[in-house]
């Protein structure tokens, strides 16, 4: 697809006529999606019975009338309903956002959640270990600690 | 193709969509310094200038976090003859706190604090002391601070004066439904001195003050035996005077007088590339009844 936009984009800048149709030529003789396009247009359908201009692309409108002449898949509902797509994608916004909501609930509750405690990793005073008390009054959620430079640091 | 195509997209807009609810959900590090009093003997403090603060109306306080509760606790525990506020703020983040400072001038010295934290509660702490010489580590430590907890971290400086550090990072949302009614903003002076200024954080340290004029008590106030600490976001203009003040804190009957004191106050101007600037910062000021 992003192959089809470029050569799009450059047979637009190119200026000169023949290079441009050989450009489009040469990558249309390749591409199936171009070819299923063009298959598709009814303007089109006159010129398949033309010979082919140049060597190169010989197999160019034959690939076209081939695709034109390949059976469609008739079949209900499918991918490319649009409504389908919009609901798929609501329904993938949707799902995705109530996961994270839940994650982040959950994540929450267990922040505020008896589950955590309070938690010292290391208390240093001038960058050295410090003597640390900790105390926790009864029926009361504040922690007090206190920290001073060690004994035997402060006699040296 | 196309499948591949919706599933990017939808990826893409589950991305944006997470980053709007993480943005929308902001979480709250609330913390308060103290000083400690051993016998009662150590100089008063008076004022005490520090960065810039995200406004803190006291009106939104739960009660369980109530700084004079709070005060008294820590002079209960530590056997103390006064417990002082220093300063407090409001520290709000999003997913993580990241790496935030705030310093303040006391008595004519400078101490700072650095806090940092990349993964949920986890907090690395430091606080310092500034002399003309050096900096002091006072306290150095990294804890986890549950939703539920209130931690007080208990030190001393170079002279041996005891300083706590309180902190609370409380469920926002459950402590929104438990607040109360916000006061009406009490401001004083030229608003327009806010726009050229810049706020007091990190490099940016807060101004010294050169002159002091004390509050006058009111007399409702005192007769009222009301006492306790206003704190006031205050803006200087070029030339260090006090150019707009307003509450952050709040004592009914003190703000007046607080805001008229600091509206005389004079601070040493803020020079930036060889030009004055206006420094917006926070005042604590204290009134205590003899």
């Amino acid at each position: 697809m992003w192959k089809c936009k470029i050569i799009d984009l450059l047979s637009k800048i190119i200026p000169v006529k023949c290079w441009q149709d050989f450009l489009i030529r040469k990558h249309s003789a390749g591409c199936r999606l171009c070819q299923n396009w063009l298959a598709e247009k009814e303007d089109i359908h006159p010129l398949l019975n033309l010979e082919p201009a140049k060597e190169s692309i010989k197999d160019f409108w034959p690939a076209v009338k081939s695709a034109l002449l390949k059976p469609k898949p008739q079949s209900g509902p499918s991918l490319g309903n649009w409504s389908l797509r919009a609901a798929l994608f609501l329904a993938v916004v949707g799902i995705g956002l109530w996961i994270y909501h839940n994650q982040r609930a959950k994540g929450l509750q267990d922040e505020g959640g008896s589950q955590e405690k309070f938690h010292i990793n290391y208390i240093l005073i001038d960058n050295k270990p410090a003597q640390t008390y900790l105390y926790q009054p009864l029926d009361s959620e504040m922690i007090f600690v206190w920290a001073e430079k060690d004994e035997s640091d402060k006699n040296r | 193709m196309r499948i591949k195509k919706m599933f990017l997209l939808g990826i893409i807009c589950m991305w944006i969509g997470q980053g709007f609810v993480s943005a929308s959900s902001q979480k709250v590090l609330k913390m308060r310094f103290f000083r400690g009093d051993r016998l009662g003997t150590y100089e008063p403090i008076k004022a005490v200038t520090s960065s810039y603060l995200q406004p803190v109306f006291s009106a939104n306080f739960p009660s369980r976090y109530d700084p004079v509760d709070e005060a008294a606790q820590i002079k209960k525990v530590f056997n103390l003859v006064a417990v002082d506020l220093i300063t407090e703020a409001d520290f709000k983040y999003g997913r993580n706190l990241g790496n935030i400072g705030h310093d303040w001038r006391l008595n004519g010295k400078i101490y700072s604090i650095s806090l940092t934290s990349y993964s949920g509660s986890k907090i690395q702490l430091e606080v310092f002391e500034h002399t003309q010489v050096e900096t002091i580590s006072l306290l150095e430590t990294e804890f986890t601070l549950p939703a539920k907890n209130i931690a007080v971290f208990g030190f001393e400086d170079l002279h041996g004066i005891p300083y706590f550090l309180s902190f609370y990072a409380p469920d926002e949302a459950r402590e929104e439904k438990a607040g109360g009614f916000v006061g009406e903003l009490i401001e004083s002076g030229d608003r327009s001195a806010l726009e050229n200024a810049v706020r007091a954080i990190g490099e940016i340290k807060p101004p010294r003050l050169i002159r002091e004029v004390p509050p006058d008590y009111p007399e409702i106030a005192r007769q009222s035996g009301v006492q306790g600490v206003v704190i006031l976001e205050a803006v200087t203009d070029e030339a260090g005077n006090v150019a707009w003040v307003r509450v952050l804190r709040s004592i009914p009957l003190l703000d007046q007088a607080a805001m008229d004191a600091v509206r005389q106050w004079k601070y040493e101007p803020y020079i930036v590339e060889d030009k004055p600037k206006g420094v917006i910062f926070t005042v604590t000021v204290r009134f205590k009844l003899k």
